[in-house]
């Protein structure tokens, strides 16, 4: 068996090595793309992990207040509480660096002797000045240890001093002793924290008296759960304790829906890389018809010849998802770099920096390569394996087999279009939201159902047509209508590429439309300002103080909203907690059912839309939240469904006014300065003289935020080009493919065609417009299944992930152009396979099979 | 003296606190003062030693000390808005070794200095407290100490005396490099160890200075012994990094009346007598047998202990501290206290 395999398999692929090479090749893609977005999925979730190990990687519990900070005197009383073993302070905050764009420091105040039981770091015994000297730890303000590495990659030595900015100010920092990480875990993934003394990490960021968290280890950690129960009882109100992990868990359900996506469109190039497989292995069983003949009278049994078809395939499927492990790390790590960044701008500050290639995620892509090959393979080798051993060693008798059944595939096709409708309805009420990728998954299916119908009937229209055309037009036609049987599959693998980009694009040409309008009416002030380290850090640095009554002084300044963005949480689920300062001007929009106006009186909030849906929330409803106040708690009633874009967390808003009687926290992230006079770019640049001189502000004018926006827009959906190219590439291979099947199939046809006097262009041409038949068909049902799929991502995907409302639009120009670039694309795919049609030797070819 | 060896090993990358106070020869000591802390020299410390007995005639030794490190020097103690923001940082040692029993067992506390979780007094009842552990004055010369173990009294029962020369112990070359240095030789001690009801005799060592080790001394031998005539003798050396030890080794011998005679490193040996022994926590190899000979007083003295393990193991700081017997010319009970025997230095 393993010589037949050597002598019919390995020989035929290397006198096809073209056709071998590029199968290697779309299947590779395939994988690559689905390793490369799963391996950044998972240093996505590893990053932000180690972040969290970096404080809490040996603790049991930990007790934070999301909106406030902790006191800091909890955490004496909770050192001496009986269930407890050990508890240690922790003070956080961030600096950006100037003088390295994009680099920032993730800065743990930590009290030394408490955090003994906790710490993830070894002072380096030997750094230049000595040995580790705790005293000037503790006595040397705004002095920070850094890992090893990342002073290394910063270019700083201990001792020397670096440019930090903090809360929109510009300090200097000093460089203590260096440290390793003495968890494996923590290092690397968490290159970017610093640490310093917790006294002066307060003075650093200007938060005395509250901490970040304490960490706690408890006597019996067998008893967590009780543990938990009981001490939560003896905390003061806001202030809650929770395992660690619950965090991470946090995040990753907040990133589950952005990471799924990724995931899904990433699977759209294996799908593509099955109907390739298909389409490869069709083509070879043509090509050696005669050859099973043989086999198949030398006494090989029908299960040795699929076999033999199926190893094949499986020889090119392991190749090819082999390949694919190279590449997806390689593409992988072109993606990390913007996935953190969109991560950072929408959900949590993360940093990657270095990418995680767990062996499982390998495992598991080249996993699916192997299955979609046989997938591919499956009904090629049976068809070989039933071919009929007489007839297919007497020559010329393989003809094409015209009629596919067109009826029960168009209601196949139906059927299935009505269950992604039913998918969508489901994942929209009570279903799991990733059914609406069922939905999707159904949509093209069915769409690929409807494939031989559609294009019998194009082949009939174009047939039809022949009085502009000619005879070639009638004969590509023809031959187009009659090998649907092979021609079907490469169609549904354009189509399900080029569905795949129309939906995509045309979902985010309705989101951007869509912000663009809420942008258009929410932001009307003349000039914003925020700490340019939050473009690096997300709403982590606080605007000075000062800066709001030196805008009020201003000539020419009617007022200046504020706004702040802290965490909250309803029913032990995290949320943002957004305060808006100002008066009402009209601009916050809400759906209908709500009353905006009572959001300015006292007791009111507002909910974003992602928040009403997953807590079940409606205007009316009362929310609790975590306050500072005797009682622990705050309720709200719900005055309207705000329309947000801003993120898919979820929010509740409140006016300052609302926010200042139970909470103290007087600071903001940012600034909205509202002229009844004078240029907002005078004003701008008084401001940068004041208080920006080193960057440490961003100011924009009302047209930047507006640009801004944007940017973060399009940068969030960068990725998607990526994947939308690979996904377009692949299926342009597949028409390749599928034309030299069609080609090898019809050798004994083209040379009577020659033999009767058709020039080698006339050969050509017929062939290239059989391509663009192929185009065609694939770019009208990828565009109308685009559409549909469009929908399902806006109103279905959309609504069940992230909680957005988007009016949907279609881009008809950009609909309508895709059947047009989809044909040339076929096309200019069908090149290679017409010209060697046109080139066929007449003579041998006459007595050949087909 | 352990404290020194903290100091050596925290302190050591300081280039010289310049504005700490230093130990200089020319002090008088004024008491209760000088029971109370000294914050404007870097380190300090209260150190009792001890051999006591329950009902049962089971026996016992134990060490308690109270450490002060001083973070900020005094022109450097600028307000800062945090609280967590430190002058000093303290910690406290517990060895309660049961020689009845064969078994040794130590507590730390570290704290530091913030938020009313630790600190010092210049005067008052209260010398010093570090979380649950409190040292009080509570008459002249009389001591309350308080540990999660241990609640013991100490009245003096011999004179203070005054180690080193003219109120300082120098213990490097160059001006400062020294300590004030007294001790209390005998105290009565009463109280409860462990929940036991004990008395027995201790003895009180207080040190502050500032900069006292010099650059190549890797650690230390010393003794506290009391004997059964009703003398007492302190005598230490200290180790050069060629294993050497240090012109400035010294000692104090104390007579029956309480007048003592300052020893220097010419008029003694002290040489370790048997094999080493190795502990298991952290592989250090200590010399637990010693020969000490003093010409100039005919003593000759061997000392060895029946419990090997009173190593005081903890991740930031090991030495050995622990309950000897003495015999030779005289018989007595000690403490022993071996640094700088577990090589790697180790780090926070």
């Amino acid at each position: 068996m393993l010589t037949l395999f050597q002598r019919t398999v390995l020989r035929y692929a290397w006198r096809h090595k073209v056709i071998a090479l590029f199968n290697i090749l779309s299947l590779a893609l395939g994988v690559g793309v689905y390793l490369a977005v799963s391996l950044t999925n998972t240093s996505a979730d590893r990053a932000f992990r180690a972040g969290i190990d970096v404080v809490a990687g040996k603790s049991h519990l930990e007790v934070r207040a999301p909106a406030t900070g902790v006191p800091e005197t909890i955490t004496f009383d909770l050192a001496r509480h009986p269930l407890i073993e050990a508890a240690t302070p922790i003070v956080e905050g961030y600096a950006t660096l100037p003088d390295h764009p994009g680099r920032y420091l993730h800065i743990l105040g930590v009290d030394l002797f408490s955090n003994l039981p906790f710490a993830t770091y070894q002072f380096t015994p030997a750094t230049e000045g000595g040995d580790f000297d705790i005293a000037k730890f503790l006595s040397s303000p705004a002095t920070i240890s850094l890992p090893d590495d990342y002073a290394t990659d910063l270019g700083v030595r201990p001792g020397d001093s670096i440019t930090a900015q903090i809360n929109g100010k510009t300090t200097t920092l000093t460089i203590g002793p260096l440290f390793d990480w003495s968890d494996s875990a923590v290092s690397g993934a968490a290159a970017r924290s610093a640490v310093m003394d917790i006294g002066w990490a307060q003075e650093l960021f200007g938060t005395p008296g509250t901490i970040k968290s304490i960490q706690v280890l408890l006597k019996d950690p067998t008893q967590l759960s009780a543990s938990t129960e009981s001490l939560a009882t003896t905390l003061p109100s806001g202030v809650r304790i929770a395992p660690p992990s619950q965090r991470s868990e946090q995040v990753q359900k907040m990133l589950e829906g952005f990471q799924l996506n990724l995931l899904a469109l990433s699977m759209v190039a294996v799908l593509v890389g099955v109907f390739l497989i298909y389409s490869t292995v069709s083509a070879s069983v043509v090509r050696r018809r005669s050859e099973i003949g043989t086999l198949r009278s030398t006494g090989a049994s029908r299960r040795q010849v699929a076999w033999l078809f199926l190893s094949e395939a499986g020889a090119l499927g392991i190749l090819g998802s082999l390949l694919g492990i190279p590449l997806g790390i390689a593409l992988a790590t072109v993606l990390v770099g913007q996935v953190a960044k969109t991560i950072s701008v929408h959900y949590v500050l993360v940093s990657i920096s270095s990418l995680a290639i767990p062996w499982t995620s390998v495992a598991i892509a080249v996993g699916y390569g192997i299955l979609a090959t046989f997938a591919g393979a499956w009904f090629p080798a049976r068809e070989a394996a039933y071919t009929d051993p007489v007839r297919a060693l007497r020559p010329g008798s393989l003809a094409e087999r015209t009629h596919l059944r067109l009826f029960p595939f168009a209601l196949a096709g139906i059927g299935t279009l009505i269950l992604a409708v039913l998918a969508s309805l489901w994942a929209l009420g009570s279903g799991p939201p990733w059914f609406s990728f069922v939905s999707c998954l159904a949509l093209v299916i069915a769409f690929s159902l409807l494939i031989p119908a559609t294009a019998t009937g194009i082949a009939v229209v174009s047939r039809k047509l022949r009085k502009f055309g000619g005879v070639l037009l009638a004969i590509a036609s023809d031959n187009f209508g009659r090998s649907l049987h092979r021609s079907a599959v490469t169609i549904a693998a354009l189509m399900a590429a080029v569905s795949m980009v129309v939906g995509v694009s045309v979902m985010i040409a309705s989101f951007r439309d869509t912000v663009a309008a809420w942008v258009g009416r929410s932001m009307i002030a003349d000039l914003y300002m925020a700490p340019a380290a939050n473009d690096i850090l997300g709403l982590e640095a606080r605007i000075p103080k000062e800066i709001r009554p030196f805008l009020l002084a201003q000539p020419g300044v009617a007022s200046v909203d504020t706004y702040l963005q802290l965490r909250t949480s309803i029913n032990n689920n995290d949320y943002t907690l957004a305060i808006l300062g100002g008066a009402d001007r009209g601009n916050l929009q809400v759906l209908p059912g709500g009353d905006r106006s009572k959001f300015y009186t006292p007791g009111y909030a507002l909910v974003s839309e992602a928040l009403a849906i997953s807590e079940d929330l409606s205007p009316g409803d009362t929310i609790t939240l975590p306050s500072p106040t005797p009682s622990g708690k705050t309720a709200f009633t719900i005055a309207a469904i705000y329309i947000d874009y801003s993120d898919d967390i979820g929010r509740v808003y409140l006016t300052r006014d609302n926010f200042d009687q139970h909470w103290d926290e007087p600071g903001n992230n940012s600034l909205a300065v509202f002229l009844d006079d004078g240029s907002p770019t005078e004003l701008a640049k008084i401001i940068e003289r004041k208080f920006s001189q080193g960057g440490e502000l961003s100011i924009f004018s009302n047209s930047a935020i507006r640009k801004r926006i944007f940017e973060i827009f399009d940068q969030t959906f960068a990725v998607t080009y990526v994947l939308r190219t690979v996904a377009i590439a692949v299926a342009a291979i597949g028409i390749l493919l599928a034309l030299t099947t069609l080609v090898s199939e019809r050798t004994r046809e083209i040379a009577i065609f020659r033999a009767l006097g058709a020039a080698p262009s006339q050969i050509r041409k017929t062939y290239l417009t059989e391509a663009g038949l192929i185009g065609l068909t694939s770019g009208i049902l990828g565009a109308t299944c685009g559409l549909l799929l469009s929908m399902v991502l806006t109103w279905v995907v959309n609504k069940a992930f992230f909680g957005w409302t988007i009016q949907f639009r279609i881009p008809w120009d950009e609909v309508l152009m895709t059947p047009l670039w989809v044909t040339a694309v076929a096309i200019i795919s069908g090149l290679i396979p017409a010209l060697r049609a046109a080139r066929l030797p007449i003579a041998p070819a006459l007595r050949s099979d087909a | 003296m352990i404290a020194r060896f903290i100091i050596l090993l925290l302190a050591f990358a300081t280039t010289a606190p310049s504005e700490w106070l230093r130990a200089l020869p020319g002090k008088t000591y004024e008491f209760p003062r000088d029971h109370f802390a000294h914050p404007d020299f870097q380190s300090e410390w209260w150190y009792f030693t001890g051999h006591l007995k329950d009902a049962a005639e089971n026996e016992f030794g134990f060490q308690i000390t109270f450490f002060r490190s001083g973070v900020r020097d005094p022109k450097n103690r600028k307000t800062a808005t945090s609280k967590f923001v430190t002058d000093a940082f303290f910690f406290g040692h517990f060895g309660l070794a049961k020689i009845t029993d064969g078994s040794y067992s130590h507590q730390q506390v570290v704290s530091r200095g913030t938020h009313n979780q630790s600190g010092e007094f210049q005067e008052g009842t209260r010398i010093c407290f570090i979380e649950d552990w409190t040292l009080d004055l509570i008459g002249e010369n009389t001591f309350h100490a308080k540990a999660e173990n241990l609640d013991l009294t100490f009245t003096a029962k011999k004179p203070t005396i005054f180690n080193g020369i003219d109120g300082a112990s120098q213990k490097a070359e160059g001006k400062g490099n020294a300590s004030h240095y007294y001790s209390i030789t005998r105290l009565e001690t009463k109280g409860t160890l462990d929940g036991q009801a004990v008395s027995g005799q201790s003895w009180l060592d207080r040190e502050w200075g500032t900069s006292q080790l010099g650059e190549g001394q890797v650690g230390w031998d010393w003794f506290s012994i009391q004997f059964e005539d009703n003398t007492e003798l302190m005598i230490y050396q200290i180790r050069e990094a060629d294993g050497t030890p240090s012109p400035y080794s010294s000692g104090t011998y104390t007579d029956q009346a309480g007048k003592s005679i300052h020893l220097t490193s010419e008029n003694f040996t002290l040489t370790p007598t048997t094999s080493l022994w190795k502990s298991p926590h952290t592989k250090g190899e200590y010399p637990l047998s010693w020969s000490i000979e003093i010409p100039s007083l005919s003593l000759s003295l061997k000392t060895s202990t029946s419990l090997k393990n009173q190593e005081f193991a903890e991740p930031a700081i090991s030495y050995w501290e622990g309950a000897i017997e003495v015999s030779g010319s005289k018989l007595g009970k000690g403490y022993l206290e071996l640094t700088g025997y577990t090589g790697a230095l180790p780090g926070f």
